[in-house]
């Protein structure tokens, strides 16, 4: 069972999110600010939020910074108007999982399902081995090789 | 409280260190080669002279090289102590690789103390009188700088001086004895093999098919034999890879493993911007983790100066909370992998020894640091006008950088470490200079006194 946390001030956004989202969410849960968000998850089980950065009451960033200074380690997805790097160096200062871009939601489903993966994973307490960066290392090293050989 | 560390086996000279700490508020630590690695000492004690002995200059050099490497040691100061004449004429290796002075033994270890710290310290400048008398002697004057790498298109020439278009010096590669002149093509911040303000890439003029051929010509078969008769005698390191921590836990596990790759280890990024470009590292390890928290701010920075070069390598990350396609997105370089764990030496050479399975090796083939063909000189003419205690005055057209460090080889053999002072005009004729001579016996110096007032000019109004 993997639960997804939706927040944002726009209700339209929320429901069209949703609607996206749900083959690929057990259970999906909204929140319209980040202080709504934060009493979503000390209640339930979420293994991944999405989340804007820019909202009244609790924005984006003092959301991020309150869950992690409350010990939860859950991925965090933002949402934004791209262009915006000091806010997004802000929330990664705190462990951001992934960025998407507002109004294109260009890959969402692919994000938010690495994003549940992942937040079950750190639900069943199971560490990132040395393996798992060396493996991506190696994804990495493959595609710079590629790169150069195109040149 | 000033620390000064001296790593050696000697028994008198520390004794001697340690009654004249007392006068200049220095603190004395004495390291035992045979027990204790200099390295972990510095990391250790963080001291600001460092004096070793240069009675084992094969180790001694590449380490001397591999700290100054790491920009937290780039202040500090590195003497070598030679008991016979014999190792000072050996002390160029050491010089070319960090070292800033030398020291023969029997000589005033109050004169020693005084030097290190007027180099070492401004605030510990010691007022030098002006001269009673100037002379006006010629002289040569060789500015130490070294050989970097080498293939058969040309050379990085590492020196502290500022060139222009070309430079002339002996270049052993182009089997000519004398001095020849070469074109320089491009210049860079920094040196990666030595503690040098600069490197230059030098060309071979190798001759066109219309150029008129005579004996001085160079064919690129001179340099190629060179290259291939010195093959087994270059250092097997090939690729620059760069580290940004302040762990020195780290650090110390770093030097052990350094023996394939070379590495620069920085510890803020101003100075990095400046030497990437030239280093153009394989991959950066950086390490996000400081005492005041993650700095993205610095990773930022860097990542604009990778954007610049031709093959951006990869970036990655230790001790970051956010993930890689975060990290991606934000600073829009693909090339960056997040790590969670903090900066290990286990993952990262596995990182390392899989990065140098796969990728090339470069053209060129860079020089042992301990290789006496690395060092080579830049000659220029000198006026010298006067030697108070062991500070040396001269004219010179050249503009030379504070802490330089040249040879004299007529009409004696020493050296001599430029030191800040208010009187250097930077590019002006006949600029006025001042420095610590030093690599010298005492009859050396008797013999520069003897010359001086001899021909002496005038005397000071």
């Amino acid at each position: 069972m993997k639960n997804l946390l939706i927040i944002d001030d726009e209700k339209l956004l929320v429901e069209n999110m949703e609607f996206i989202l749900k083959p690929y969410a057990s259970r999906i849960f909204t929140g319209y600010n980040g202080k709504e968000g934060l009493e979503i998850l000390e209640k339930e089980n979420i293994h991944c939020v999405i989340c804007d950065i820019s909202m009244p009451v609790m924005s984006g960033v003092e959301f991020i910074k309150e869950v992690r200074r409350r010990g939860i380690d859950v991925p965090v997805v933002f949402y934004s108007a791209f262009g915006n790097h000091e806010l997004m160096m802000e929330v990664a200062k705190y462990g951001a999982f992934d960025f998407l871009s507002k109004p294109d939601f260009r890959d969402v489903e692919t994000v938010i399902m690495r994003g549940l993966a992942e937040g079950f994973r750190k639900n069943e307490k199971t560490e990132r081995s040395d393996e798992y960066f060396i493996s991506e290392y190696q994804k990495l090293l493959e595609k710079i090789e590629t790169h150069h050989g195109e040149e | 409280m000033k620390i000064l560390l001296y790593h050696g086996r000697d028994e008198n000279f520390p004794l001697e260190l340690k009654k004249e700490a007392l006068k200049l508020e220095c603190q004395i630590f004495c390291g035992n080669p045979a027990k204790e690695e200099l390295v972990d000492l510095c990391l250790t004690l963080n001291p600001h002279i460092v004096v070793i002995d240069a009675a084992s200059p094969e180790k001694m050099i590449e380490t001397v090289r591999w700290l100054k490497s790491c920009s937290i040691f780039r202040e500090t100061l590195f003497a070598a102590f030679c008991k016979t004449e014999s190792e000072l004429r050996d002390g160029a290796r050491f010089l070319a690789s960090g070292v800033s002075f030398l020291h023969l033994a029997g000589l005033s270890c109050e004169e020693f103390m005084q030097d290190c710290f007027q180099i070492a310290f401004d605030e510990k400048k010691i007022q030098i009188p002006p001269p009673a008398e100037y002379s006006e002697v010629s002289a040569s004057l060789g500015i130490v700088s070294a050989f970097s790498a080498i293939n058969s298109a040309g050379f990085y020439l590492e020196t502290d001086i500022a060139l222009t278009n070309s430079v002339t010096l002996r270049a052993p590669m182009t089997g000519n004895e004398e001095e020849v002149t070469l074109p320089i093509v491009s210049t860079t911040e920094g040196g990666v093999n030595s503690p040098f303000a600069r490197t230059y890439e030098v060309r071979f003029p190798y001759p066109g098919p219309e150029a008129e051929l005579n004996e001085s010509t160079l064919y690129p078969e001179t340099v190629e034999t060179w290259i291939d008769l010195k093959e087994d005698q270059f250092d097997p390191r090939t690729q620059h890879l760069c580290v940004f921590t302040r762990d020195k836990s780290f650090l110390k596990e770093l030097y052990k493993h350094s023996q394939n790759s070379w590495y620069q280890v920085f510890r803020n990024t101003e100075e990095a911007v400046r030497k990437l470009y030239r280093l153009s590292p394989g991959i950066i390890f950086f390490d996000l983790v400081t005492a005041d928290g993650p700095d993205l701010n610095q990773l930022k920075t860097i990542i604009g100066s990778l954007k610049e070069m031709k093959r951006p390598p990869m970036l990655i990350i230790f001790g970051t909370r956010s993930e890689s396609e975060a990290l991606r997105k934000i600073f829009d370089y693909p090339l960056i992998l997040a790590v969670t764990q903090r900066l290990e030496m286990k993952l990262f050479s596995s990182f390392e020894s899989m990065f140098l399975g796969k990728h090339r090796q470069v053209d060129s083939r860079y020089l042992k640091p301990k290789d006496e063909q690395r060092i080579c000189y830049l000659e220029n003419p000198v006026i010298l006008n006067s030697l108070e205690k062991n500070v040396l005055s001269f004219m010179l057209d050249e503009d030379i950088p504070p802490y330089a460090i040249a040879r004299f080889s007529e009409p004696f053999v020493g050296y001599v470490t430029i030191i800040p002072d208010g009187q250097t005009p930077s590019g002006k004729k006949n600029a006025n200079y001042q420095g610590i001579l030093h690599g010298m016996s005492l009859a050396g110096k008797e013999k520069i006194r003897l010359i001086l007032s001899q021909n002496a000019k005038r005397k000071r109004a």
